[in-house]
């Protein structure tokens, strides 16, 4: 009866009725609605199948490699890098593991800042920092980038425990570099960073990826190829959340070649500690052409030290002040250090001074000028001059140069023994008449001669070209001035006292006079020695190379090289700073320096070798904004010589008063 | 009407019992069942099992979807032929009762605790049904006995009006689950079922422009919660939420790719085991076998998509009557809306609006419900004849 209601409840018309209802028309307009409805559906049966054929067939291998990427995480294994050794096989730098944390960013998907909380927490670092560094981190998403290095193990057992926390971070040893001596040959050994993009884009083709650590400076730069070994490389397969389901492949870590350099640890320290005290007696000192009571110490700037072996370019020894320590890059250097280092205020502490400052050689030079002169036949050994301080000759009437001292009589030999300046005018300006009547070669040729205005071609990154100037250059240099284009006497003169236009870094210094101690050899200057492999077998080894030999009259060498022995004694420029070096059984040639920059302090030069006749050590020490070249370069060489040498050291060290 | 029929068997004993069974036969219609549309729709449902055994068997336990699966896949035989099993007819009455308690049980879902984020669930020892599956239905068979009690004349405001209401209250109560997918789904059967049923062109054209300015108003208004706004919007733009629906539909997108032409194979997609591809076994089952049986695969499922459509078609077509066929339309579009949006959405040119594949996907609700439905389209197809002629 219920249902009885509800059967007719509402109804125009009993269910079977409905049976009758069909006229032809409503069956024709039935018919119409239901093909709009047929055609739709048909519409969206194509669009769907296009869309299909589209996904899976025409881009179908794109889809297919992103999900190869989806599935297959690599993981690299870093390789430890080769050691780096000096020439007696003492390590200067080596490899240890060290506990890390990395975080493979794409790993960490949406939970990104909740783990970052926690690392920062963790590692007690800024959540900034560890923000920063995954961010300005090139390595491709599935690399780890390494957060903190060197953290304690039980940070490293928290996050393994707590993995399901902490998803991407890896906890994990991986081989960094130790640096023993911390700043030691800082700036031969250079440091390690992160591969930036203009880099990767030029060596891509020689296996680099980003995220890679390269060297960026010294023989880690230079030999980064066979120093860095080969990443490991695990394939695996992970799951959406980035488990490890199984292995796919595995090819293992190859360590770095051992690179022994031609450094001698000892000697190095010495020489760092001899440039480092150097300095700081330069700073003691006054400067008497101080303009202001704030500049009246010697600033000493800047300080570079090279020893190298004349007969085999072998560098021994190469400072640089001010250093910095290697150790600070490890595991990635932080901001604030990176801000310091950087600071103009701190005269650019990673700069190799040694092959990087570009400054006038001042009086070291006139050994090439004195050569010059000889072989041109202007001058000959006897040749006399008068010094009365000012020199007025010619064009100079109006425009004197003077001495730094009064040396009266004078000749060639003693010029050098005591650097006299008219003595080297004189040179000078003859030079200036000739090349006027296009008689004879021109200085600037001569001073090529001597390798100098181009690179050495030692085995480091960022060395300077340095600068011969010649009328040609001065064209060029001055294109937009042409009222600066004229080339004057005083060019040409300048020039004969190592002045003027004329810059060479330390380790040209050195190289000039070790062809000078070679007999106008030029061995071309190298810091890498040989290069072994895991096994201790030697995989290539340096051998001397003879960059430019100079054909140099026997009889001129030996005059200027007698010169070059008065400097250090009797009425020599540096007499007074080798006061009680054993000079008859070890004989030193040197040559002390000061050369003017305008606006600036003077560099002070001290170049020599020794012992003279078989000369086993060329020594270039140069100081900048440091004063005169006797006062505070000198004995910063006498200090290495008597480590070369085995002498005991004298106690204090005289400076000598001489340019 | 007996008696019209040719050979009078009341004299012939042999006859009458040859003829009676002959009768019972013709009287029965099993035999005008549509066997083809019965093929497409146990193909799919076996292809749908086939398909969640891969995309959960590195689950644990292992077999646990497929059991149930198969559990409602022979439910949903006996809800089929129930829905086959009485003339279709006997529902007009009920209609009312049907929509009633839809409407009814579409209020106690609202009661019932949300899972995640939405309820749309009443919870059961064995089984949580999904009112809204049933609504759907409902909507159908209350429309049809509408426009069919109407003639086929919806042409006054008023039976527009009205036949509209039908569809607007169900839908008001699921969006409150919230349920966009279900919601919208709603609409377009009854938007389907009116143009049909004898809307006016006008009608249609009101309807139109007024879903339009409630769409403007929704979202002005910020009726939509963002994520389901996002969830809308991210195939048009997939960086927008790249990390949630954005990458779904990423992986599900390099999923479907990545199959070409033949599938990586049966079990063997990668997305599909290392589980890139989220629910792989109910809203983006299209990807696993896009993936596993690659454009091969996929096209076999869309063909026998779409002999099920034109076989519901025809059953619409020739239909006895005007309940019938508004029975039979409401069906396919039901099944047309699901199948288009839920494969849109997988290949990036449909919204994420959490509609399950009709078949394939697993959940029982749908399931039990797809099939009742093709029990209910066998159903008006083999009663298409005109009682004893």
């Amino acid at each position: 009866m219920f249902m009885q209601l509800f059967k007719r409840n509402g109804l125009k018309i009993k269910p079977d009725e409905t049976t009758y209802y069909k006229p032809d028309t409503a069956q024709d307009n039935l018919q119409r609605r239901i093909a709009i409805l047929g055609i739709v559906i048909a519409i969206a049966f194509a669009v769907l199948f296009t869309r299909l054929w589209f996904m899976q067939i025409v881009s179908g291998n794109d889809y297919r490699k992103k999900a190869e990427g989806n599935r297959i995480r690599e993981i690299s294994v870093e390789a430890p890098r080769g050691r780096i050794l000096d020439r007696n096989g003492l390590v200067l730098v080596k490899n240890r593991n060290a506990l890390t944390i990395s975080v493979v960013p794409a790993e960490m998907k949406d939970q990104e800042e909740a783990v970052i909380g926690r690392l920062s927490k963790l590692l007690g670092m800024g959540e900034k920092e560890i923000a920063y560094k995954i961010e300005k981190s090139q390595a491709p998403n599935r690399r780890a980038v390494l957060i903190k290095s060197d953290v304690g193990e039980e940070i490293v057992t928290y996050v393994r425990e707590h993995q399901r926390e902490f998803p991407g971070v890896i906890a994990s040893t991986r081989p960094v570099r130790e640096y023993p001596y911390s700043s030691l040959a800082a700036h031969i050994i250079g440091y390690l960073g992160e591969i930036n993009p203009e880099m990767l884009e030029e060596k891509k083709g020689e296996g680099y990826i980003a995220g890679d650590e390269i060297g960026l400076s010294g023989v880690e730069s230079t030999y980064d190829e066979e120093l860095r070994g080969k990443v490991g490389k695990y394939r695996l397969e992970v799951d959406a959340q980035g488990n490890s389901i199984r292995e796919i492949s595995r090819e293992e870590a190859r360590a770095g070649q051992n690179m022994r350099t031609t450094i001698d640890q000892n000697i190095q320290a010495l020489v760092e500690s001899s440039l480092m005290s150097g300095v700081e007696i330069a700073r003691t000192r006054n400067d008497p052409e101080a303009k202001t009571k704030e500049d009246i110490r010697y600033k000493a700037t800047g300080a570079a030290a090279v020893v190298m072996d004349p007969k085999t370019g072998e560098v021994i020894a190469m400072a640089s002040y001010p250093t910095f320590s290697l150790n600070d890059f490890v595991g990635g250097i932080s901001d604030k250090k990176w801000k310091q280092l950087t600071d103009p205020k701190n005269e650019y502490p990673m700069n190799n001074r040694a092959i990087m400052s570009e400054l006038p050689p001042g009086s070291t030079f006139k050994v090439v000028t004195a050569l010059a002169a000889l072989k041109e036949g202007t001058y000959n050994m006897q040749s006399a001059f008068d010094c009365a301080h000012v020199f007025t000759t010619g064009p100079f009437k109006d425009y004197p140069k003077t001495c730094w001292s009064t040396h009266n009589h004078i000749d060639l030999f003693n010029g050098i023994v005591e650097s006299c300046d008219i003595v080297f005018y004189n040179l000078g300006l003859t030079f200036y008449q000739r090349q006027g009547t296009s008689t004879g070669r021109p200085l600037w040729e001569y001073t090529r001669d001597w390798q100098l205005g181009k690179r050495t071609g030692i085995d480091l990154t960022s060395e300077m070209d340095g600068r011969v100037p010649s009328p040609e250059w001065k064209k060029d240099f001055n294109k937009d001035n042409p009222e600066y284009q004229v080339w004057y006497p005083g060019d040409t003169v300048n020039m004969a006292i190592g002045q003027g236009d004329i810059l060479t870094t330390p380790l040209q210094v050195a190289y000039m006079y070790s062809g000078l101690a070679n007999n106008g050899k030029f061995m071309r200057p190298h810091v890498m020695k040989q290069l072994e492999d895991v096994d201790g077998k030697v995989v290539k080894k340096v051998q001397p190379e003879v960059s430019a030999e100079l054909q140099i009259d026997p009889q001129h060498l030996n005059f200027v090289i007698q010169a070059l022995t008065g400097v250090v004694q009797g009425g020599g420029t540096a007499s007074a700073t080798f006061e009680g070096f054993p000079i008859a059984q070890i004989p030193v040639a040197g040559k002390t320096g000061t050369s003017e920059i305008a606006g600036k302090q003077p560099t002070a030069w001290f170049v020599c070798f020794a012992p003279v006749g078989d000369p086993k050590y060329v020594v270039a020490v140069a100081i900048e904004q440091g004063g005169h070249g006797g006062e505070v370069a000198a004995p910063v060489a006498r200090r290495i010589l008597e480590g070369l040498f085995n002498i005991p050291p004298a106690g204090e060290i005289r400076p000598s008063v001489g340019d | 009407m007996m008696s019209s029929r040719p050979g009078n068997a009341e004299f012939s004993p042999g006859l009458v019992r040859r003829s009676a069974s002959k009768e019972l036969l013709k009287r029965f219609p099993m035999r005008n069942v549509d066997k083809l549309l019965l093929f497409a729709a146990l193909a799919l449902g076996v292809f749908g099992i086939i398909m969640i055994f891969s995309a959960t068997r590195a689950d644990t336990p292992s077999t646990f979807y497929l059991k149930r699966q198969l559990l409602f896949f022979v439910l949903a035989l006996l809800f089929m032929a129930l829905g086959a099993g009485f003339d279709y007819h006997k529902t007009m009455p009920y209609a009312k009762i049907i929509y009633g308690v839809t409407v009814f049980l579409l209020m106690v879902v609202l009661l019932f605790p949300a899972r995640g984020g939405a309820h749309r669930w009443i919870s059961l020892p064995f089984f949580d049904p999904q009112p809204s599956e049933i609504a759907k239905l409902a909507v159908i068979i209350m429309l049809a006995t509408f426009i069919a009690d109407r003639r086929m004349e919806l042409s006054s405001i008023k039976d527009f009006a009205q036949a509209l209401g039908i569809a607007l209250v169900p839908m008001f109560f699921i969006f409150l689950e919230p349920d966009l997918g279900m919601t919208l789904s709603i609409f377009i059967i009854a938007v389907g079922m009116l143009v049909v049923g004898g809307a006016t062109l006008r009608q249609m054209a009101v309807l139109g422009a007024g879903s339009l300015v409630a769409v403007l108003a929704a979202l002005q208004l910020h009726v939509l919660k963002s994520y389901q706004l996002t969830r809308l919007m991210v195939f048009l733009k997939p960086d927008m939420d790249p990390l949630q629906s954005g990458y779904n539909l990423l992986q599900s997108k390099i999923a479907i790719g990545s199959g070409q032409l033949l599938g990586k194979g049966l079990f063997q997609g990668t997305q599909t085991n290392l589980k890139f591809i989220p629910e792989h076994h109910t809203d983006f089952i299209f990807s696993v076998i896009g993936e596993e049986l690659g454009f091969l695969g996929a096209v076999v499922l869309l063909a026998l998509f779409a002999v099920l459509l034109w076989r519901a078609f025809k059953i619409a077509i020739t239909a006895r009557d005007p309940f019938g066929t508004m029975l039979a339309v409401g069906i396919v579009v039901m099944f047309f809306f699901q199948i288009v949006v839920n494969v849109g959405m997988t290949m990036g040119i449909m919204p994420i609006t959490g509609i399950p594949l009709p078949f394939v996907s697993y959940g029982g609700s749908s399931l039990l419900v797809n099939f009742f439905c093709i029990g209910l389209l066998l159903n008006i197809g083999m009663r298409r004849f005109p009682k004893g002629t």
